[in-house]
């Protein structure tokens, strides 16, 4: 790889480890979703420079893709949703700030151990490119798992989403336009069901804390 | 180098330092003022202040004790030795024998340390809650700043802070590794942390349940003021030459035919840190007291992060 492009990467990378942290580390809704939004468009940069090296057409639409779609109309759709729900806007968790710091630095020494074997084989200059893949895939779990609110369980997937389309552009170049596309659209037709759900949770039981609709079995 | 050169390079660095300080807390209060839409108090401002501190007389509580008295010559002289050590201008530093990065953030806590101090000492309620939030705060920023820069150290493969910042400019000046970005996010952090900036402390609120370093200060007057407003703003450039040098070092002078140029980038990178604290004051608000552990544990992670990533970017530990 040329070495501004590697530079680039390096820069992305960083970057993206960090909006990892600011997601785990945040405590109010809309910075949140800015924060998604920032995420995926650093994606959109990492594709474009993918793009760039190895001059495959396909990366340049699917960089432009993810930076409208997932940059642009899911945050947009996430702020209608927060809108219309007029939920409170800060974030329950159920462990608290430090502690959840600390697990996703955890998380991230466990990607980096489970990246071993598959760094072993050579990824060029990607081999952080995965590690970071990885370690959003495991932040997105750890969001989905203790974040109260179904909308930060929301973003928790999204994140797992874009953890696993950085692991498909670090190991392989990108997968086939049709694979990407499809699973693409289905992340915008995903988003807006799950937005109609939360919007009837909260109509049915008014609230939106998953906490409380455990309570409801039996 | 000989004597004479050394002991010019010496004095200059603590003349540069000293008259820079103030400046430097001038530029952060314009440029915030012009953010906010205002026009500031003018960048020679502090200047007039320190002149002022100095020629008042000082009153002392009947409450206090040698400690309050010794305080700012104390915290004064840990923060020119300090920035006797941190490279500005130029790299190799005569006196940097003295101590490397370890004893430049002992001798930043020994200050912080004997403030806290005083502001127990003068047995008055403010003063006493300043310490204690003081205290906190340093006790969770503390290991994020040994993080940050063993992170740094271990790159160059010695604590020497003259030796980091030749080998930085040896492997070319700017480094953008993930280690070291991270790294230097940690840092900024802590910066904000130490110096009192937002969003840790307000520096000019006036209203005493929200203080942290001004309650320590509060109690002091005359010359003991002005020394401790210099030292404070001789550790927010000393955090700035930090930030500046030990990421990106390019443009630092190694030879004496090379101190102009060292100066202009000194001074670019400087304001541009500064522009950047005054943006980060103007756009958040100062944190509750107790959202703190918050941030501070955000700057810890970042930095735990960096060292590991250092680690990891080699092929595992």
């Amino acid at each position: 790889m040329s070495d501004a492009l590697l530079g680039a990467v390096d820069i992305l990378n960083a970057l993206l480890l960090l909006t990892g942290f600011l997601l785990v580390g945040y405590k109010r809704l809309l910075p949140y979703v800015r924060v998604y939004a920032f995420q995926s468009m650093l994606l959109a940069a990492l594709s474009l420079a993918l793009a760039l090296q190895t001059g495959i057409f396909h990366l340049y639409v699917m960089a432009a893709l993810t930076l409208l779609i997932k940059g642009a109309l899911i945050p947009w759709s996430l702020f209608a949703l927060i809108a219309r729900l007029q939920i409170k806007r800060e974030i329950e968790t159920t462990i608290n700030v430090p502690l959840s710091l600390l697990s996703a630095g955890a998380l991230v020494v466990l990607a980096q151990w489970v990246a071993q074997p598959l760094l072993a084989r050579g990824a060029g200059g990607m081999s952080i490119t995965l590690i970071v893949s990885l370690a959003l895939v495991l932040m997105g779990l750890f969001l989905m798992a203790t974040r109260r609110k179904a909308i930060t369980q929301i973003v928790g997937l999204l994140t797992m989403e874009n953890g696993l389309f950085l692991t498909g552009v670090a190991m392989t170049s990108g997968m086939p336009m049709l694979v990407e596309l499809g699973v693409l659209f289905d992340v915008f037709v995903g988003i807006s069901i799950l937005g109609i759900f939360v919007f009837r949770i909260r109509q049915a039981f008014d609230t939106v804390d998953m906490e409380q609709l455990r309570e409801l079995k039996g | 180098m000989s004597t004479w050169t050394a002991t010019l390079l010496l004095v200059g660095q603590l003349a540069l330092v000293l008259l820079l300080a103030p400046w430097i807390r001038g530029l952060i209060k314009t440029l915030k003022a012009r953010m906010q839409g205002r026009r500031g108090p003018g960048l020679l401002q502090p200047y007039a202040d320190l002149m002022k501190m100095l020629h008042k007389s000082e009153r002392f509580s009947e409450h206090t004790t040698w400690i309050f008295r010794a305080t700012p010559y104390l915290v004064f002289a840990s923060a020119l030795t300090v920035a006797a050590l941190v490279p500005t201008v130029w790299t190799p530093l005569p006196v940097s024998f003295v101590g490397d990065a370890i004893v430049v953030i002992y001798l930043l806590a020994f200050g912080a340390f004997f403030t806290a101090l005083a502001g127990l000492d003068a047995a008055s309620a403010f003063g006493g809650m300043g310490s204690s939030r003081e205290m906190m705060v340093m006790s969770l920023i503390e290991p994020a700043m040994m993080l940050a820069v063993f992170t740094v150290a271990v790159t160059a493969g010695t604590t020497d802070l003259s030796s980091i910042v030749s080998f930085h400019v040896a492997s070319g000046g700017i480094s953008l590794a993930p280690a070291q970005l991270l790294a230097f996010a940690g840092l900024f952090l802590v910066a904000l942390a130490e110096n009192g900036r937002i969003p840790v402390d307000n520096p000019s609120t006036h209203l005493e349940l929200t203080m942290m370093h001004e309650a320590m200060v509060l109690e002091y007057s005359g010359r003991s003021l002005a020394l401790l407003e210099w030292a404070g703003a001789l550790k927010l450039l000393i955090f700035f030459s930090l930030l500046a040098n030990a990421f990106f070092p390019l443009g630092i002078a190694m030879e004496t035919q090379n101190l102009p140029w060292g100066l202009g980038a000194y001074a670019l990178k400087v304001v541009a840190l500064a522009a950047a604290v005054a943006a980060t004051e103007t756009v958040q608000a100062k944190l509750r007291l107790f959202r703190l552990p918050d941030v501070l544990a955000i700057a810890f992670v970042l930095s735990l992060m960096a060292l590991i990533m250092h680690f990891l970017g080699r092929g595992g530990i």
